[in-house]
């Protein structure tokens, strides 16, 4: 295999990964998507600074945080309801049937801060650890713990999680939906 | 039952592990739903053009994973069966080295 042909594997191979966390962090695919396929036109251009052997998905993660930041900053100031419309999406989105499953979960989720809900997602479903979280977002450990642990307990809180209580496609999202989405503070 | 309260009022749920437990188990299998999608065409397409060759990924419906492809990807010296144009490997068996680097 050429070297250039394992690029191109390792790019692709990282794509499903990626996505999972833009898709999660972004509520939209199509916004994802782009995103995603950003990420990896940066990637290419800047192979060069990728130092061999070390972490590539790591490194591809924080090109895609940095695209998120910077995405999600330019169309707040373009006065987007940006938090609102992550909901939004999720309600006019056609979803795919395995998708739906989660969408009371999702919701929720999409109701925590950005911040908060981009570091649960690295830490408790891209399995990086909090050292390696804190790299791609550039900040203190104890920042993305703090984050992690808020929205842990926001969501748990949203979703009246008790010690009995399952996630399950058969509970009513009327109250989430007539709710409005809104995000709440920081 | 499970309602979400926009606005909550249950500052009493506790963050314990099994709580924690619970909403790592829903995380990840969100992630897998959409793990499960595999790698759509647009990424596939984006990359062998990127590349410069008219690669095209063979199959109908891309999956490549990390190193779950039926292709050894490996310093074995069999030729792989690709349809691009193999430049001779300089160095076999690790990511790309900020040496070589291909028309961009």
């Amino acid at each position: 295999m050429t070297v250039q042909a394992a690029v191109r594997e390792a790019l692709l191979g990282a794509v499903p990964s990626l996505r999972a966390f833009a898709i999660s962090l972004s509520g939209n695919v199509d916004r994802a998507d782009d995103l995603v396929q950003e990420t990896l036109l940066r990637a290419m251009a800047n192979i060069d600074s990728f130092h061999p052997g070390s972490n590539m998905p790591a490194w591809l993660f924080t090109i895609l945080h940095n695209l998120f930041r910077s995405e999600y900053r330019k169309r707040r100031r373009e006065v987007e309801d940006v938090d609102g419309s992550y909901v939004e999406s999720l309600k006019s989105q056609p979803e795919q049937h395995s998708r739906m499953d989660f969408k009371e979960f999702r919701i929720a989720l999409g109701m925590l801060p950005p911040d908060q809900r981009e570091a649960l997602l690295l830490v408790a479903a891209s399995g990086f650890s909090y050292e390696e979280v804190a790299a791609i977002c550039d900040c203190a450990v104890g920042t993305i713990k703090s984050r992690v642990f808020r929205a842990r307990a926001r969501l748990a809180a949203l979703l009246s999680v008790d010690n009995a209580d399952e996630f399950g496609p058969d509970h009513t999202t009327r109250a989430i939906l007539s709710a409005g989405g809104r995000n709440a503070t920081r | 039952m499970m309602q979400i309260e926009a606005r909550s009022r249950k500052p009493h749920v506790r963050l314990n592990r099994h709580v924690q437990s619970k909403l790592g188990d829903a995380l990840q299998a969100m992630y897998e739903t959409i793990v499960q999608e595999g790698v759509p065409d647009r990424f596939a397409k984006l990359l062998a053009q990127i590349d410069g060759n008219r690669d095209v990924m063979a199959g109908p419906e891309p999956t490549t994973k990390l190193d779950g492809s039926e292709e050894p990807r490996n310093k074995s010296p069999a030729p792989v069966a690709t349809q691009q144009a193999d430049r001779p490997l300089a160095k076999t068996d690790s990511l790309p080295k900020a040496t070589h680097k291909g028309p961009s």
